[in-house]
């Protein structure tokens, strides 16, 4: 099946913002901008779930909380989106962080 | 049937390093699997009064335990002041590479002698009443002595704790009785310093201090173990084949325990049970960069390329940034793996450039409560001044980790975490059994905690249902 950022035309249903799937479950979890996440399984259920895992609507009603966390948390700002082992700095400036960490962009 | 391909998504950790290194031989060794077997560990310590107290005497009053980085109080007479449940010291700092901890009480009406961090301090006065003592605890003030006859003596000098130094930690004991620092610490130095990895050459850059509503051996608990990462963290569970899922091997050295790299020589490291293997190799760099299915930012692997190789070269080049040429010191291991490190009670600092480093107090007096701090400890070159460390940026109780975004990705895997700790805690006192139960191999390093623990603690060894008594 094919799960797409696109909503159809006629979908009044909130936009996508971002899209993982689950590696084990093959779910598909979908950001939406009003804050839920859209769950949709490899057998064509979907569901609505809230942030924190509860149940809103849909014919699926269980999902990995985890992921749920994962997907609908809020986005990072870009300049904080690092993995951990890689946290940018500057070692010729005396705060050690590079310039764009202190010209308000943070 | 896992092969050295594990953790490098496809490189090879103990034959094929880009810089030709020899396999660090503090990695290569196995040690025997710790006391393999379950075990069942009762609840009630998690969350009763009566062991949180205890801890205080037995363990707090007693272990040596992590307060501060030398480098947060590099000046004479630089100050801080160390929580740890009910209990507060002052620790400061009295020469070059001298440092000196009391307990924090005026030895007249017990008022905390010192209320925050400060520098340059010449002596520490009550704000009660006024008396003093200089940083080394010698009475400098006894505001009315005369009305003291035949108690001036007992006053005249602050009892000491002792202290220690490694890696650029400033270590306290309460116990004047303890072992020396460097023997508590056994071969931990060696793991660090013989690979390059000297903790005093790290930059803190990152510094958070988390007040969570878990006692802090559930949040430890947390952390200690990596296998919960096949449900907690499912977005970044993926190998880059079946062969290649990930094997960890856990090594007993007394009172710290390391999680590292498995090779395929090792008798007995876990089987890899928590890797799924990845679709496709671009799965596995999406997941490690955080990169989602639309992600603007997503850099698509080339022909030929292994996300091994694309993985190790990102994280090769952004250490290359601080460290220059020094990066060709370094296997491989060190660049992507970094091995974890359980110090009990409460010290968690990783080897290799993963840069995390955790801690896990409890908090004042409450069992149901606890303060995790966690530090990015950064590489820095020997030739450049290196920057003040980071003062903690302080997320409290029910507020959300993601706040701290300073941690970047980590501040949203934490998320998920969280979203397990508070309600370990709640589950723990509803407990069917009255225990809960331990693995033999993944949850190794949890079973060593709470073996430390028991001794500690004075319970019987192995006697984890050992209930607290209250002692007539």
């Amino acid at each position: 099946m094919t799960v797409t950022t696109k909503n159809d035309k006629n979908d009044q249903s909130p936009r996508v913002l971002r899209r993982w799937r689950h590696p084990s479950m093959k779910q598909f979890f979908q950001q939406l901008e009003d804050g839920t996440v859209r769950v949709t399984g490899d057998d064509g259920r979907s569901g609505i779930f809230h942030v924190d895992g509860r149940y809103i609507s849909g014919d699926l009603t269980q999902a990995s909380k985890h992921m749920l966390v994962w997907t609908g948390q809020p986005e990072l700002p870009e300049i904080y989106n690092y993995r951990w082992t890689l946290v940018p700095v500057d070692t010729d400036r005396p705060s050690g962080w590079p310039a764009e960490f202190e010209d308000g962009k943070s | 049937m896992t092969d050295a391909k594990e953790m490098t998504g496809g490189a090879s950790l103990e034959t094929r390093s880009q810089t030709g290194k020899p396999y660090p031989a503090h990695l290569a060794k196995e040690r025997p699997p710790y006391k393999p077997g379950v075990a069942r560990v009762a609840v009630d310590r998690f969350f009763r009064q009566e062991y949180h107290d205890l801890e205080v005497e037995r363990i707090w009053k007693k272990v040596w335990q992590y307060a501060c980085r030398e480098d947060e109080i590099p000046e004479v007479g630089d100050h801080i002041v160390y929580e740890i449940g009910t209990l507060s010291f002052i620790v400061v700092r009295t020469g070059d590479k001298e440092f000196k901890a009391f307990p924090n009480a005026c030895l007249h009406r017990g008022r905390q002698l010192c209320d925050h961090a400060g520098k340059r301090a010449e002596q520490f006065q009550c704000q009660f009443h006024g008396w003093a003592w200089d940083i080394h605890g010698k009475m400098t003030n006894m505001t009315c002595g005369w009305d003291f006859p035949g108690a001036g003596d007992e006053v005249k000098q602050l009892s000491e704790c002792k202290t220690g130094t490694w890696g650029g930690f400033v270590f306290i004991n309460p116990d004047p009785e303890a072992e020396p620092l460097a023997d508590f610490l056994g071969e931990l130095p060696d793991h660090f310093e013989h690979a390059g990895h000297d903790y005093a050459k790290r930059w803190k850059q990152v510094h958070v201090t988390a007040y969570l509503d878990a006692n802090w051996k559930v949040v430890a608990e947390a952390f200690l173990e990596a296998w919960h990462v096949t449900f907690t963290h499912p977005q970044i569970v993926r190998a880059p084949d079946s062969s290649a899922v990930r094997g960890i091997r856990w090594d007993d050295f007394g009172n710290f325990m390391r999680a590292a790299a498995a090779l395929p020589t090792d008798q007995y490291k876990t089987p890899g049970a928590w890797g799924i293997a990845a679709e496709t190799d671009q799965q596995v760099v999406d997941q490690h960069f955080d990169w989602h299915i639309d992600d603007p930012n997503r850099i698509l692997l080339q022909p030929g390329e292994s996300s091994g190789e694309f993985i190790m070269r990102a994280q090769r080049e952004a250490i290359a940034k601080a460290l220059g040429p020094k990066i060709d010191d370094y296997h491989d291991v060190h660049l992507f793996a970094g091995e974890m490190y359980n110090v009990f009670p409460n010290l968690h600092p990783w080897n290799g450039f993963s840069r995390l480093c955790y801690r896990f107090r409890p908090y004042k007096n409450d069992p149901d409560r606890s303060i995790m701090d966690v530090m990015l400890m950064a590489p820095w070159p020997d030739d450049k001044p290196m920057p003040p460390p980071a003062t903690p940026h302080v997320i409290d109780f029910g507020e959300p980790i993601l706040d701290a975004k300073e941690l970047g990705q980590l501040a949203r895997i934490f998320s998920q975490d969280l979203a397990n700790i508070p309600y370990v805690q709640t589950g723990l006192k509803s407990s069917q059994t009255g225990y809960v139960l331990l693995s033999s191999l993944n949850d190794a390093p949890v079973r060593h905690f709470h073996d430390l623990y028991d001794k500690w603690m004075g319970f019987e060894d192995g006697d984890y249902l050992a209930k607290w008594q209250p002692e007539k």
